[in-house]
């Protein structure tokens, strides 16, 4: 009898990579209960006791895959010189997963559709706000080392990159030829110059990017005047 | 009650209309052609006197949404001095176009993801490639003018520069309550980027 239950509960990680798999093959609509249940080999009645519905089913799917997403960004921070390689590595980091996890990217695509449904809209946005703070703090740091300019407000930067994430998971899902280099090389060139636009002006306007690219910026030994 | 017959074209509008505010209430999946025939008071039968499918309407109405984003951003462009500024204008202008067509662009969003399965939607991916040649071109102009510096690679810029925008569309379509509501900040980078390519280091005119 006790067997029996345990045996239950572990199904729903089975139930629910069957289901991923589904919803990226078939999108949302297209895969019922039925494709699911088989793929997991065992009924829809089983799924049931799970999930009270596809939509519930869905938000599990959805739920693993931001986690996994966040988990292999956040695991442990890259070892960078400073602020503007630290977010390139994440980025490259960040594509790289996505790449390597096709289905996965397909979910986050999917589930934008569902953004009205209400819960949803909670869900995702306590979610990114989470990783917004994440990237406030380095952000922070990245002014505190002098890699950022100080007049820059970290808690919108931060949200400029979170934003900036979703972006190149769009356009990686779309499978397209964007005239941009393939894979995480991608992630550098977008970022580079948004990068090199946030370094603290050397001396008002000089042409071109104040640090040079490649070379680390100089560290600011006293506060400046 | 009788209905009122509608001239098609006008049928189709209101079809549209309908489908727009729907999918922006509900979502994509959630939406389907009966609650978009119920909010356009019409039958089912007669939506698909208009429209093939929910895909074919949905293709219809992101169309419809791009040209008239694209007519908006392009009109203000055209007032500007210079390339750079013309570039800084159409920041502001698809700033301001979503705040005004919050529901629009929600809808746009909502209806992308359905991805690759037999001949997908064009719309979304050919706006992107419209888009990034635009601010190429304008780029490369403003390098031929000597009002941007050389060293620049105008085609890898023009991906950041389309970056910062789109991330306005996406942030007002998912509707996050994030600090994007603050134009000047957002105004502010965006000048940032465009000033580092500037041969005098800020945006003229």
């Amino acid at each position: 009898m006790a067997e029996v239950k345990s045996s239950r509960r572990n199904r729903r990680p089975l139930i629910v990579a069957a289901a991923l798999k589904a919803f990226a093959a078939k999108n949302y609509d297209g895969a019922s209960m039925a494709d699911i249940a088989r793929a997991a080999g065992i009924t829809k009645r089983a799924i049931y006791r799970h999930f009270p519905s596809k939509r519930e089913l869905f938000y599990a799917v959805r739920n693993e895959v931001y986690t996994a997403i966040v988990e292999n960004l956040w695991r442990e921070l890259p070892p960078a010189r400073d602020f503007t390689e630290l977010a390139d590595l994440l980025m490259r980091a960040h594509l790289r997963f996505c790449e390597e996890n096709p289905d996965m990217l397909r979910i986050v695509v999917n589930t934008v559709s569902e953004a009205a449904a209400r819960e949803f809209q909670e869900n995702i946005e306590s979610l990114l706000a989470d990783r917004a703070g994440d990237i406030r703090s380095l952000v922070e740091a990245g002014i505190k080392e002098g890699t950022l300019d100080p007049s820059l407000d970290p808690a919108y930067l931060a949200w400029v990159l979170v934003l900036i994430f979703f972006f190149l998971t769009y356009m990686l899902a779309f499978e397209e030829d964007w005239l941009l280099p393939r894979g995480e090389e991608a992630a550098s060139v977008i970022m580079r110059p948004i990068l090199a636009s946030w370094a603290p002006k050397a001396g008002g306007g000089t042409t071109g990017p104040a640090v040079p690219p490649g070379k680390p910026p100089t560290r600011r030994s006293s506060p400046p005047r | 009650m009788a209905r009122k017959r509608l001239p098609a074209e006008k049928r189709r509008e209101s079809i549209l209309k309908a489908a727009e505010r729907c999918l922006a209430r509900r979502g994509y999946y959630s939406c389907t052609t009966a609650d978009i025939a119920a909010e356009a008071g019409i039958t089912e039968p007669i939506l698909y006197q208009h429209f093939e499918d929910k895909r074919d309407l949905v293709e219809c109405l992101r169309h419809r949404t791009v040209k008239e984003l694209s007519r908006y951003v392009v009109m203000r462009v055209l007032k500007q001095s210079n390339p750079l500024a013309g570039l800084r204008e159409a920041a502001e202008a698809a700033f301001d176009f979503t705040r005004r067509h919050r529901s629009k662009m929600r809808a746009y969003y909502y209806s992308i993801p359905e991805l690759g399965r037999g001949g997908f939607h064009r719309t979304p991916v050919d706006r992107l490639h419209h888009l990034y040649a635009a601010v190429s071109y304008m780029i490369e102009e403003a390098q031929r003018r000597g009002e941007a510096t050389d060293d620049v690679n105008a085609m890898e810029f023009a991906w950041s520069f389309v970056a910062l925008m789109e991330i306005v569309y996406i942030a007002n379509a998912l509707g996050l309550e994030v600090p994007f509501n603050d134009k000047r900040t957002y105004l502010d980078l965006v000048d940032r980027l465009l000033s580092s390519i500037s041969t005098t280091g800020r945006i003229e005119g």
